[in-house]
C-alpha cells in the first residue's frame, strides 16, 4: 500500500509539470475522479488489515490533499498565462501616435489684445472701446489737431464724407470717455484703427492700438515714466526697459517716443533694431491742456499723461513675427503656431 | 532728408563722429533713422575737355578726342548730347563706374576707345533728382571746371549723410542751416554755455543799384504778415557755376539753371522758400488777396488750376501769377529770356498754406516749410542772400528791396515754476532753468516764481507754457527723469460689459473646436460681384480709397472669410473651422456698425488617422454648434427654410428669435466656390452678437437632479417623408409628462420595408423624477396617448417590433 501510494505521487509529480490548463482539468479527474487513481486507492482501502487503515487513511487523505493543491496551484498560474497570451492579441503599440480633434484657439491679436487689457487692468485702467467710424471732431479736432494742422499729413486718413473718418487711433475714445465719465479718469481705449498706408511688412491699413489715458489732479511726467516701464516689464519681460525721446504730437506736450530695450538682441545691437539697440513702440507724452480744455476740463487743477503703442508692433516684437500682413492672412498655419 | 556732414561741418565746428552727432541729435528730438555713407563713388574718373567730335560713318557712335589734362585720348560713345569745349567726366581703363563693372579699353569696328564717358546714372547720382535726358545723357560739367582733375574733387559727394526723419512742428530743422543750429545747442549744452547762433550766419555786403518801384499791397495781413519784392536788372540764365553745383550736389539737389539753382539752394540751406517772377511780364502792381471765385491760373507745372477763396495768390493787374506760399505761375516763369527778375521773399502762414495746399491737392517743399512754419523775421535777410548769389551767378544788379511788413511782434511766454514741478512730477529750482534757457539760446527775464521767456524767432514751436515745460525736459534729458506709479484711489478696474461678453462669446468659440481669424473690414466690388450681393445702395464707400479692393466697408464678413479659405486652400490647409467677431457697417440714415459673428466650416474635425474615423463638417454639425450659442446664451430661436444668392436653395435657413430674424445658415454654392478654386462643401452662418448678449451675466441658479433610477424607453414613429422633424418632437412634447428629461434622435430610417413616403425615426426618451421611481404603467400610458397624437399631429404612426 505504502509502495502504491509513493507511486502514485511520483507519477503525479511526473505527469504535472508544463501541463495547459486543458490537460491539467483532465489530470484531475485522472488522479481525483470518480475512477480515478486515488479514488481507486480510497477502495482498495477496505483490504487493509483494520490496525492499519487509520495510518493510510491519513496517507491517501495527505495525497489527495497534496494534488488537489498542486493542481490548483498549476490551475492558476497557467489560467494566468493563459490570460496573458489573450491580452498580448489584444496588445496596443503605444509608440502609435494618439488620435487628435481638432482644437480651437484664439487669434493671436486677441492674445497679445487680453494680455495687454490684463496687465493695465492689474494697475486700475478701465477697458473702453469705441466706434471705428468717427467724426472728425473727435479723431482730430478735439486732440488739438485743427483743420489745417500739418500733424494730419502724418497720417493718412480713410475718409467716408467731409467730417466722417475711419478712425485714425483710439483716441476718440479718450475724448468720448472724458465728455461722460466723472474724474479722474484711468483708461486704456482698445481697437481697431485705418490708415491709408500701402501695405508692406511694416505697414497695413488695418491695424489695432492701445491707448492710455489718466487724469487726475497729481499725475506726473515721472507717473507715465513708470506706468510703461511696468508695461513693457509686464509684456516683454523684467530685464527689458523703456526709453524715451523727444517726438511730437498735438494732444501731448511734453511729447515722447517710446522704446523698449530691443528683444532680440537684449540691447547689444542686431538688424531688427537697426543696430540701435532700441525698439520703437510708440508715442507718449503729457495730455496738452488744449486737449482737457476742449472737453470742459479745468487743466489748471487736473493734468494727465496719454500714450499709444500697435498691438501689432506689440506681438510682432514679442513673438518675432517677420510681416504684419501674416495677422489678417490667417494661414492656419500661423494661426497654429500661437495655441500652446 | 539727407543731410550732408562735411557741409554742417562748413558751418560749424564738430568733433563727433557720423554716429555720435546722430545719437546727440536723436535724443534731442531731431530723429536720425540712419547714416548713409557715400564712398569712392568716382574712382578713377577724371574731368575731361571734348576737343572734336566726330559721328563715325554708318553707326550711331561717335570718336571724340577728350583732353584729360597732360594727354589726349580717344573715346567711342553713343551720346548724343556732346559738342566741342564741353567738359565731362571720362572713366579710363581700370577705372570702376557705379555698376561695378571694370571700365576697359575696347575696340569698336576697329577704332580704338581709351575708357568711356559717364551719365549721371553710370556715376550713380541720385536718379530721383534728375529729368529723363540728364539721366541718360552724359553729364556735361560747368564751363568753369577745370580739366585733369579728379572727379571726387569737383564733385564732392563721397561724404556722410545724416537720414532725418522730421517731426512735423519744427521747421527750423528743413534745412541744413537749422540742422547746424541744433548742433550749436548741442555743444552748448555740453560745454554749458549759451548758445550762439550769429556765428553760424554769413555776412552779405550786397551791392545794390535802384529801387524796387513796383507797388506792393498786402490785402490780408493776417495770411502775408511780411513780404519782399526786389528787382535784379541785367541777368543772365545759364547753368550754374561750379561752386553753386557743388553745393546743389551736396544738399542733394539738381541743378536747373542759375536762377532756380539759387533760389533751391537758399531754400535748401538756410530753409527759406523764394520765388522769381520774370519782372518784364508783370503788369502794374503786385496784390497779396485771396482769390476771387471763378478766377484761374496755369502753374509752373503747366497745368490750369481753378482758384477759391482758400487760395492766397500773388496778383498784377492781369489776375493771379503766383499761389502764396505753393507754387508759381507759368506766365511769369523765368526763362532762358528772362532780363529782369523780381525776387519774392515773404511769410505767409502755417493754416493760409496749408488750407491752400490742400485745397488744390499741391504739396511742394514751399508749402511743407510755410505749413510746419517759417521764420517769420528770416526773408529780407534770405533776400539779401538770395540776391547777392544772383548777381554772382548772372552778373544782374540788385535793386533795393521793396519790403511790406505787418508783423507784431511775438509776446514772451510765461513760465511758472510750480506749474512745472506740478506737471513734471520733480523740483524744478532757477538755477537749471537759467542753464536750460541759455543753452538753447531763449532771452529771458527772471521773476520770484516765474520766467518770462523769449524765443528766436525760428522757434514757432514754442507758443505756450507747455512747449518751455517741454524744453525743461529736453535739456534736462528724457531719461533723467524717475519712474514712479500712479498715486491715487483704488476703484476696482474693468472691461466694459459688452467686451466682457465679447471675450466670453470668443472663448466659448474656441471651447467649441473653432480658431479665431480676423480679417480686413475693407473689401472691393468684386467681392459683391462673387456673392451675388445686391444691397450695394446701403453699402458704404471711402471717399479716398487705397485701392479698388478695399473701396468698401464691408456689409458682411462672409468675403474676406472665404478669401480665409482660399489662402488656406493654397497652403494645403484642407480643414478649416473657424470664426470671426468682427464689425459689418451698413448707411442706414446714418453710418452704421455692428458686430457680427461668423462661423465657416470646411473638411473635416479630424485629419486623416489610422483607424479611419472621420468627422466630416456638415450644415447640421454647424447648426449644433449654434444651438450650443443659443442654449449658452439662453436664447431661443426657430430655423426657417430661406433663400440666399450664394447658399443652396434647400440648405439654408434664416434663424429668428421671437418672429426677428438674428442670422442664417446654409451650405455655401458651387457657383461661388468654383470662382475662389474651392473645390469641398463650405458651411457657412452668422449671427447678430448683440442678440446673443440680451441674457449674458444672468446668475446661475443650481437646479437639482434626481437621485431616483431613470426609465428609457425607445419608440420608433412612422410618418410621411416630408414632414419635418422639428414637427415630430413638438408632437412628442406636446403630450410628454414632466419626468421627460431627455429625448435624442438616434436614427433616421428609409426604404424597405417601409412604404414608399414615409421614413422612421427613432427616439431615446428618458424619464426621471425628484421625488420618485418612476413606474411602468405611468409611461405605458403616455405611451398610448402618443400614439393618437402622433396621428392626428403628424400623421404618424408608433411602429411596433
Ligand atoms: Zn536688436
Amino acid at each position: 500500500m505504502e509502495d502504491r501510494i509513493k507511486k502514485i505521487k511520483e507519477e503525479f509529480q511526473e505527469r504535472i509539470k508544463n501541463k495547459s490548463l486543458k490537460e491539467l482539468k483532465e489530470l484531475e479527474v485522472y488522479f481525483l475522479g470518480r475512477k480515478g487513481k486515488v479514488s481507486i486507492l480510497f477502495q482498495s482501502f477496505k483490504n487493509v488489515p483494520k490496525e492499519r487503515r487509520k495510518h493510510f487513511g491519513a496517507k491517501i487523505n495527505e495525497l489527495k490533499t497534496f494534488i488537489e493543491k498542486s493542481i490548483m496551484a498549476e490551475i492558476q498560474r497557467a489560467e494566468s498565462v493563459e490570460v496573458d497570451h489573450k491580452l498580448e492579441e489584444e496588445k496596443i503599440d503605444v509608440t502609435l501616435p494618439g488620435i487628435k480633434l481638432h482644437t480651437g484657439g484664439l487669434h493671436i491679436l486677441s492674445q497679445t489684445i487680453g494680455r495687454a487689457e490684463d496687465i493695465f487692468l492689474s494697475m486700475g485702467f478701465d477697458v473702453m472701446i469705441g466706434p471705428e467710424i468717427e467724426e472728425d471732431y473727435y479723431n482730430f479736432e478735439a486732440l488739438n489737431i485743427p483743420e489745417f494742422h500739418p500733424a494730419r499729413a502724418m497720417q493718412d486718413t480713410f475718409y467716408l464724407s467731409k467730417k466722417i473718418l475711419l478712425r485714425t487711433q483710439t483716441s476718440p475714445i479718450q475724448v468720448r470717455t472724458m465728455e461722460k465719465y466723472k474724474l479722474p479718469i484711468r483708461i486704456i481705449a482698445m481697437g481697431r484703427c485705418y490708415r491709408k498706408d500701402a501695405p508692406d511688412s511694416s505697414h497695413f491699413p488695418i491695424f489695432h492700438q492701445i491707448e492710455g489715458l489718466v487724469v487726475d489732479k497729481k499725475v506726473t511726467f515721472a507717473n507715465l515714466k513708470g506706468t510703461l516701464s511696468l508695461f513693457a516689464k509686464r509684456m516683454f519681460g523684467e530685464e527689458v526697459n523703456v526709453r524715451f525721446t523727444p517726438s511730437y504730437f498735438p494732444f501731448v506736450e511734453p511729447g515722447a517716443e517710446t522704446s523698449i530695450s530691443c528683444v532680440i538682441c537684449g540691447g547689444k545691437g542686431c538688424s531688427v533694431c537697426k543696430n540701435t539697440g532700441w525698439l520703437e513702440m510708440g508715442g507718449s507724452g503729457m495730455v496738452h491742456p488744449n486737449v482737457l480744455e476742449n472737453v470742459g476740463i479745468d487743466s489748471e487743477i487736473y493734468q494727465g499723461f496719454a500714450f499709444g503703442w500697435g498691438i501689432e508692433r506689440i506681438a510682432m516684437v514679442k513673438h518675432k513675427i517677420p510681416d504684419i500682413r501674416m495677422f489678417y492672412q490667417n494661414d492656419l498655419r500661423f494661426l497654429e503656431q500661437f495655441k500652446r | 532728408m539727407l543731410t550732408s556732414i562735411k557741409m554742417l561741418k562748413s558751418i560749424i565746428q564738430f568733433d563727433y563722429t557720423p554716429e555720435e552727432l546722430g545719437d546727440e541729435l536723436s535724443m534731442m528730438g531731431l530723429e536720425v533713422e540712419g547714416i548713409t555713407q557715400v564712398r569712392h563713388r568716382f574712382d578713377g574718373i577724371m574731368t575731361g575737355k571734348v576737343k572734336t567730335i566726330r559721328r563715325i560713318v554708318d553707326t550711331k557712335l561717335s570718336k571724340a578726342i577728350i583732353n584729360v589734362g597732360n594727354e589726349n585720348v580717344q573715346i567711342v560713345t553713343a551720346a548724343s548730347n556732346l559738342k566741342s569745349g564741353d567738359i565731362v567726366p571720362v572713366a579710363l581703363p581700370h577705372s570702376k563706374i557705379v555698376s561695378g563693372a571694370d571700365v576697359l579699353k575696347k575696340d569698336f569696328k576697329g577704332i580704338a576707345s581709351d575708357g568711356m564717358l559717364c551719365s549721371y546714372s553710370e556715376l550713380g547720382l541720385d536718379p530721383e533728382i534728375l529729368s529723363g535726358e540728364e539721366k541718360e545723357g552724359i553729364l556735361i560739367l560747368p564751363t568753369d571746371t577745370p580739366v585733369g582733375e579728379k572727379l571726387e574733387d569737383i564733385l564732392p559727394i563721397d561724404d556722410d549723410y545724416l537720414e532725418l526723419s522730421l517731426l512735423p512742428d519744427r521747421a527750423d530743422a528743413f534745412c541744413l542751416w537749422g540742422v547746424a543750429r541744433w548742433i550749436e545747442i548741442i555743444k552748448a549744452r555740453e560745454e554749458g554755455r549759451r548758445a550762439d547762433f550769429s556765428k553760424l550766419e554769413e555776412t552779405v555786403s550786397l551791392k545794390m543799384k535802384g529801387v524796387t518801384n513796383i507797388p506792393i499791397i498786402i490785402a490780408e495781413k493776417d495770411l502775408c504778415p511780411f513780404y519782399s519784392g526786389r528787382f535784379i536788372r541785367n541777368i543772365t540764365v545759364t547753368a550754374s557755376s561750379l561752386s553753386l553745383r557743388q553745393k546743389l550736389f551736396m544738399l542733394r539737389m539738381r541743378p536747373v539753371n542759375n536762377i532756380v539753382d539759387v533760389t533751391n539752394f537758399v531754400m535748401g540751406f538756410y530753409g527759406q522758400p523764394l520765388h522769381v517772377f520774370d519782372a518784364d511780364i508783370i503788369k502794374g502792381k503786385i496784390y497779396i488777396r485771396s482769390a476771387k471765385k471763378g478766377e484761374k491760373i496755369q502753374t509752373l507745372d503747366e497745368i490750369e488750376r481753378n482758384l477759391s477763396d482758400a487760395n492766397l495768390v500773388i496778383a498784377d493787374e492781369s489776375g493771379p501769377i503766383a499761389i502764396a506760399g505753393v507754387i508759381g505761375g507759368f506766365k511769369t516763369a523765368v526763362t532762358l529770356k528772362t532780363k529782369n527778375i523780381l525776387l519774392e521773399s515773404a511769410y505767409f502762414s502755417p493754416e493760409c498754406v496749408a488750407r491752400s495746399a490742400r485745397s488744390l491737392g499741391i504739396a511742394t517743399d514751399a508749402s511743407a516749410t510755410f505749413e510746419k512754419g517759417a521764420d517769420p523775421l528770416f526773408p529780407s535777410k534770405a533776400s539779401s542772400i538770395a540776391s547777392d548769389l544772383i548777381s554772382k551767378e548772372t552778373h544782374g544788379i540788385p535793386a533795393k528791396e521793396n519790403a511790406v511788413s505787418c508783423l507784431t511782434p511775438k509776446n514772451p511766454v510765461n513760465l511758472r515754476i510750480a506749474r512745472a514741478e506740478k506737471i513734471l512730477g520733480e523740483k524744478v529750482d532757477k538755477k537749471s532753468l537759467r542753464k536750460y534757457f541759455n543753452f538753447e539760446g531763449f532771452d529771458f527775464t527772471e521773476k520770484k516764481d516765474h520766467f518770462m521767456v523769449a524765443a528766436p524767432s525760428f522757434r514757432t514751436d514754442i507758443k505756450e507754457e507747455v512747449d518751455l515745460i517741454e524744453e525743461i525736459v529736453r535739456m534736462k534729458g528724457y531719461n533723467e527723469f524717475g519712474e514712479t506709479l500712479i498715486v491715487g484711489e483704488l476703484k476696482g478696474a474693468k472691461r466694459t460689459g459688452y467686451e466682457n461678453f465679447i471675450w466670453d462669446l470668443k472663448e466659448k468659440l474656441v471651447k467649441l473646436g473653432l480658431d479665431e481669424i480676423q480679417t480686413i473690414s475693407l473689401i472691393g466690388e468684386s467681392s459683391f460681384d462673387l456673392i451675388g450681393y445686391t444691397d450695394k445702395k446701403k453699402s458704404i464707400k471711402l471717399l479716398n480709397p487705397l485701392s479698388a479692393d478695399m473701396a468698401f466697408m464691408r456689409p458682411l464678413l462672409l468675403p474676406t472669410m472665404l478669401s480665409v479659405l482660399e489662402r488656406n486652400k493654397k497652403s494645403e490647409n484642407v480643414n478649416v473651422s473657424v470664426f470671426e467677431v468682427g464689425k459689418v457697417f451698413c448707411k442706414e440714415k446714418l453710418f452704421k456698425e455692428t458686430d457680427e459673428l461668423g462661423i465657416l466650416l470646411s473638411g473635416a474635425r479630424t485629419g486623416k488617422n489610422y483607424l479611419g474615423v472621420h468627422f466630416p463638417y456638415s450644415l447640421l454639425y454647424l447648426k449644433g454648434l449654434f444651438e450650443e450659442l443659443f442654449l449658452y446664451y439662453d436664447v431661443p430661436v426657430t430655423f426657417k427654410t430661406e433663400k440666399f444668392s450664394f447658399m443652396y436653395p434647400y440648405q439654408s435657413a434664416g434663424i429668428y428669435h421671437k418672429g426677428e430674424k438674428i442670422g442664417y445658415l446654409g451650405t455655401i454654392n458651387a457657383a461661388v466656390l468654383n470662382k475662389l478654386g474651392l473645390t469641398d462643401e463650405v458651411f457657412y452662418g452668422v449671427i447678430k452678437v448683440e442678440k446673443l448678449l440680451q441674457n449674458y451675466g444672468g446668475e446661475i441658479n443650481f437646479e437639482t437632479f434626481s437621485l431616483y433610477p431613470s426609465v428609457k424607453r425607445d419608440i420608433a414613429v412612422i410618418v410621411d417623408e416630408d414632414a419635418t422633424e422639428e414637427d415630430v418632437r413638438n408632437a412628442i412634447l406636446s403630450v410628454a409628462p414632466c419626468e421627460l428629461r431627455k429625448i435624442t434622435l438616434f436614427d433616421i430610417y428609409k426604404g424597405s420595408p417601409l412604404p414608399l413616403g414615409k421614413k422612421n425615426l427613432a427616439y431615446s426618451l428618458e424619464f426621471s423624477s425628484v421625488d420618485k421611481t418612476l413606474k411602468g404603467e405611468e409611461i405605458n400610458k403616455f405611451i398610448e396617448i402618443l400614439e393618437k397624437t402622433l396621428q392626428k399631429k403628424v400623421n404618424g404612426k408608433l411602429r411596433k417590433e
